[in-house]
């Protein structure tokens, strides 16, 4: 017997296939776009010939396209992304020992944005037209507006270095030493979370404003219960099509997360990106793609999920 | 200032002769509204000062933004120089006024860029609808899988750092949210009396998306475009911040700061300050209009809000 | 005679400062425990504001006048104080049931919480309570539609169960605004049984909106009717069903078909007035069959009491020129009935 949701979720998992596809073609496709011999560019036209050799065994550049492709897959399904060619690490495993790193800041990111974006929705929505919605509108606005490295320099500059509170750059595990851990994560947390927090904060403010006025709530006044109560149900009702943009922001997390390890100088995926592209390590390039794109497609589907669960209409929650 | 919004709205939808047709009173309306809305006069009023800004950068700009001053290398803000110098004492007034120019150009060209590529995808989509229909916007959404700063890192690896590449790989990563957009707007006009009454006096395909369909999408593809130049404003600074942007020499407010964050710890904030203040600046003016344009283009919003 | 229940005293309100709409202006009325009274009106005559006006419900506009429940001022109450009254004291019934519940609880759960905002008792006996309250209105299978969702009712159902949310807090007054509007005729005959019933064996009164004079008078002893935001007549049932005493009421009576009046059907011409620009001296004067220039467009109408219906009937009165001296009167006045007539300012009362 498959649930409603079980169904809903088998359909949507069907539906991630035809996108992980295209998104592992593209990938695959990456390298062999590059202009030239794919071994020269990166080695570099002086490499040494055997070693330009192994690259293209490596590569299988020999074989036909659909071959190619074939083993690439049949490889990274294994969970073997291949090898770097600058430090000889295997890409799977540079990967699982970068990807809690960037798990937990996005984490962070994420309980920032809402801490802030939950009650700043709320405010601004209840207080519609006053002091406190001028605020909430206009964190919306600039919250936006302001690009995340550059919110990160600035706390860097306001927390790590004129005030000295904070630590500047670098990364210790919450789970080794959780004190440390969160003051380590507490600016790469916020700057990574504005942004996200401002989109929700504008979403439930305009969502709660449309529920806000709904009859039912008139409904539950007139069960002599208090405002809190009647503000209760208006923001459960205003969260769900909230969840759907929260989750898309969590994606754009992991995105952003790319910068802010920059910024904050800490050993995550994002660096490993950003130095396999300086140093055109595309096989590491490739891998680490491949890796965020997975965690963004499965995402959309735990996010599709909550949405289907929490909407009786749609079948869930009993 | 009135100028620019007459321009403004004149641009958005190439009116039609005939005075009575229901484009031409759309575009009345949007004028008014458009004037009416503060978000969006604040808006433009910010834009209007950037773009001129960027355009006046050579007159206004007291140094050459390449003059190397060594001497005058890291000195903070001062009549001389009020945003102060950089690392080789080139002033940072100069050179945060010529970003502009990157800035502006990023702007520009890449809502064209996306809208080139995603606004046929989405006419299509939505006036055929069906299968295409669903083809089309799943492959949109498979673009759409890759966040967008990955997107744009991948696609600069690949094709080589340089302000074209950029901004065709920022234009490919908004290509889903303007075939999206237009495709929204399609599917309700073509269902629109006046596209069924073309079609039934034998208008061709073509004609019937170009002159029918595609102008009544044209005020969802403006806000989109209007959005769409912050995101690329941002996206852009964030790449060059990462050091895959505009390459070296050319004074991008990304590249400013990538190399203005080496000196947070030694106290230069001005290096750090005054690019990002500009970049905020900038996207806050095409955020504003942005968000004022959907207002004045949604007629359900309240206009005393 | 006993204290009233509800005292409703120049009630007056407004939307919108500059232009003001004034949906309610100037109604007053009275209530008593057991009593079961009307209003009628086509829409748009601030039938559905003025009851929302009682109890707290209007937040985007003014409410002026008093509003007594059980001696205590409820117009500009603090939140506390109408908290106190709605449940217990007031329950109210809407119009569109399903829009009435939160979409994404249980109906059982949202029984509950009105149990137990107004009641003491364990999550278990307000259950309990909740499931007998569902079986009470008539919902079959009480226990097993208790974990449905709104939108799991059929209209007439949700209906029912939004009357036992209104129950929930054993309330003295039931207020049903439009109760049966929007359900089939079939429906409709169930529902107003219902109330029948609740009224009679919980003896609770009863004020009931609607826009169906049939609804209003099977259930109603005394009936008022209110047009462009005024009331236009009041009596009782018998009185207003046999003796209609303003154009506006027999017209009405001529334009609804399942009164007990066989007539053809007249439609009313024309349409209500825009309340934020509603027409001098008369409202119902452009439309008015009886209407004369200089007359009905210039001063407000006076109320005019009326003589019939027997000993212990209700006061009747009408809010009409026609009976005046400057009215030429005709066959739609009956002047020998007029027992007194209040100017419109209220500051005399003349025999006539």
């Amino acid at each position: 017997m498959v649930s409603r949701l079980q169904a809903f979720l088998i359909r949507r998992l069907l539906w991630a296939l035809p996108v992980l596809a295209l998104v592992s073609v593209a990938i695959f496709g990456l390298i062999r776009l590059v202009p030239g011999d794919p071994a020269i560019v990166m080695l570099g036209a002086d490499a040494p010939p055997a070693q330009l050799a192994a690259v293209r065994a490596e590569l299988g550049l020999d074989e036909p396209l659909p071959v190619q492709y074939v083993d690439y897959v049949a490889d990274a399904v294994r969970g073997d992304l291949g090898r770097s060619y600058v430090d000889d690490r295997e890409v799977s495993a540079a990967i699982a020992s970068r990807l809690p790193t960037t798990l937990f800041l996005t984490a962070a990111g994420f309980l920032v944005s809402l801490t802030i974006a939950i009650p700043a929705g709320l405010l601004s929505a209840t207080n519609r037209g006053e002091w406190l919605d001028g605020v909430g509108l206009g964190f919306g606005l600039l919250g936006v507006s302001v690009p995340n490295f550059w919110l990160g320099v600035v706390l860097l500059l306001l927390f790590g270095v004129t005030l000295d509170w904070l630590p500047v750059a670098g990364y210790v595990s919450p789970l080794e030493d959780p004190v440390a851990g969160i003051r380590y994560l507490l600016l790469p947390g916020i700057t990574l979370g504005t942004a996200m927090a401002a989109v929700v904060t504008r979403m439930l403010r305009s969502e709660l404003l449309e529920e806000l006025r709904r009859e039912y709530l008139n409904a539950v006044r007139m069960k002599g219960v208090g405002e809190l109560r009647v503000l209760t149900h208006a923001t459960k009702n205003a969260f769900i099509p909230v969840v759907t943009v929260i989750g898309m922001q969590f994606g754009y997390l992991l995105g952003g997360s790319i910068v802010v390890e920059t910024v904050f100088s800490i050993p995550g995926m994002g660096r490993l990106l950003i130095d396999a592209i300086q140093s055109r390590d595309y096989i590491m390039l490739q891998g680490v793609v491949l890796v965020y794109t997975t965690f963004f497609v499965a995402v959309n589907i735990v996010v599709d999920g909550a949405y289907f669960y929490l909407n009786p209409k749609l079948g869930g929650e009993r | 200032m009135s100028d620019a919004t007459e321009s403004d709205a004149d641009g958005t939808t190439a009116a039609p002769e005939r005075p009575q047709s229901p484009l031409a009173r759309r575009t009345r309306t949007f004028v008014r509204r458009f004037r009416r809305n503060r978000l969006a006069m604040g808006g433009l009023v910010v834009t209007a000062g950037f773009v001129l800004l960027a355009l006046l950068a050579p007159v206004l700009a007291p140094y050459d933004p390449a003059a190397v001053d060594v001497p005058a290398r890291l000195q903070g803000p001062s009549p001389a120089h009020p945003f102060g110098t950089d690392r080789y004492g080139r002033d940072l007034f100069s050179r945060v006024l010529f970003g502009a120019r990157i800035a502006l150009q990023v702007a520009v060209a890449t809502p064209l860029v996306a809208g080139a590529v995603g606004v046929p995808i989405g006419l299509v989509a939505g006036y055929v609808g069906g299968r295409v229909d669903d083809v089309l916007m799943r492959l949109m959404d498979s673009v759409f899988a890759f966040p967008a700063i990955l997107l744009g890192l991948t696609l600069v690896a690949v094709f080589g750092q340089s302000l074209t590449n950029i901004v065709v790989a920022l234009g490919i990563v908004y290509v889903p949210q303007f075939a999206r957009v237009t495709r929204g707007s399609a599917v309700s006009v073509v269902e629109e009396e006046h596209v069924r009454v073309a079609r039934s006096l034998g208008a061709s395909h073509a004609r019937i998306v170009l002159v029918h369909v595609l102008p009544f999408c044209l005020s969802a593809i403006l806000v989109q475009a209007t959005v769409t130049a912050a995101l690329a404003i941002v996206l852009e600074s964030s790449l060059s911040f990462l050091g895959v942007g505009v390459p070296s020499p050319t004074p991008s407010w990304g590249s400013i700061l990538r190399v203005g964050k080496g000196y947070v710890d030694s106290g230069e904030w001005w290096y750090s300050v005054f690019p990002g203040v500009a970049i905020v600046i900038a996207v806050l003016g095409f955020n504003l209009l942005g968000d004022g344009l959907r207002d004045v283009l949604d007629p359900r919003t309240d206009p005393n809000r | 005679m006993s204290e009233p229940l509800l005292r409703v005293e120049n009630l007056r309100t407004q939307f919108g400062r500059r232009d003001p709409l004034v949906a309610v202006d100037g109604i007053s009325y009275d209530l008593r425990a057991g009593e079961t009274l009307g209003i009628v009106g086509e829409s748009g005559a601030g039938k559905s504001v003025s009851v929302r006006s009682l109890v707290g419900l209007i937040d985007d506009g003014e409410v002026a006048g008093s509003v007594e429940w059980r001696g205590e001022e409820l117009v500009g109450a603090k939140p506390r104080e109408l908290r106190a009254v709605r449940g217990s004291g007031i329950g109210m019934v809407f119009q569109n049931a399903e829009a009435a519940f939160d979409p994404i609880e249980t109906v059982g759960r949202q029984i509950v919480e009105a149990v137990r905002a107004n009641r003491d008792l364990s999550k278990r006996d307000a259950r309990t309570e909740a499931i007998d309250l569902l079986e009470e209105v008539g919902i079959g299978d009480p226990a097993g539609r208790f974990d449905d969702y709104p939108h799991e009712y059929s209209g007439g159902m949700a209906q029912r169960a939004g009357i036992a949310m209104a129950l929930a807090g054993e309330p003295d007054l039931l207020i049903a605004d439009e109760p049966t509007t929007g359900l089939d005729v079939s429906v409709q005959a169930g529902i107003v049984d219902l109330f029948r019933d609740l009224v009679a064996e919980r003896d609770m009164s009863l004020l009931l909106i609607s826009h169906d004079l049939g609804v209003v008078s099977q259930l109603c002893e005394r009936i008022m009717v209110m047009y462009a935001g005024r009331i236009v007549e009041r009596g009782s049932r018998k009185q207003l069903l046999d003796s209609p005493r303003h154009p506006y009421t027999g017209a009405f009576l001529r334009s609804v078909p399942d009164v007990d009046v066989r007539k053809d059907l007249e439609p009313i011409g024309g349409s209500p007035p825009s309340l934020d620009d509603p027409p001098a001296g008369c409202r119902f004067h452009p439309r008015c069959p009886a209407a004369e220039a200089g007359v009905c467009d210039g001063a407000a109408p006076p109320t005019v009491s009326f003589e019939d219906g027997g000993e212990d009937a209700e006061r009747h009165e009408a809010t009409c020129h026609g009976y005046t001296d400057a009215h030429p009167g005709g066959d739609a006045f009956d002047r020998e009935a007029v027992e007194w007539i209040e100017p419109a300012d209220g500051a005399e009362r003349g025999e006539r």
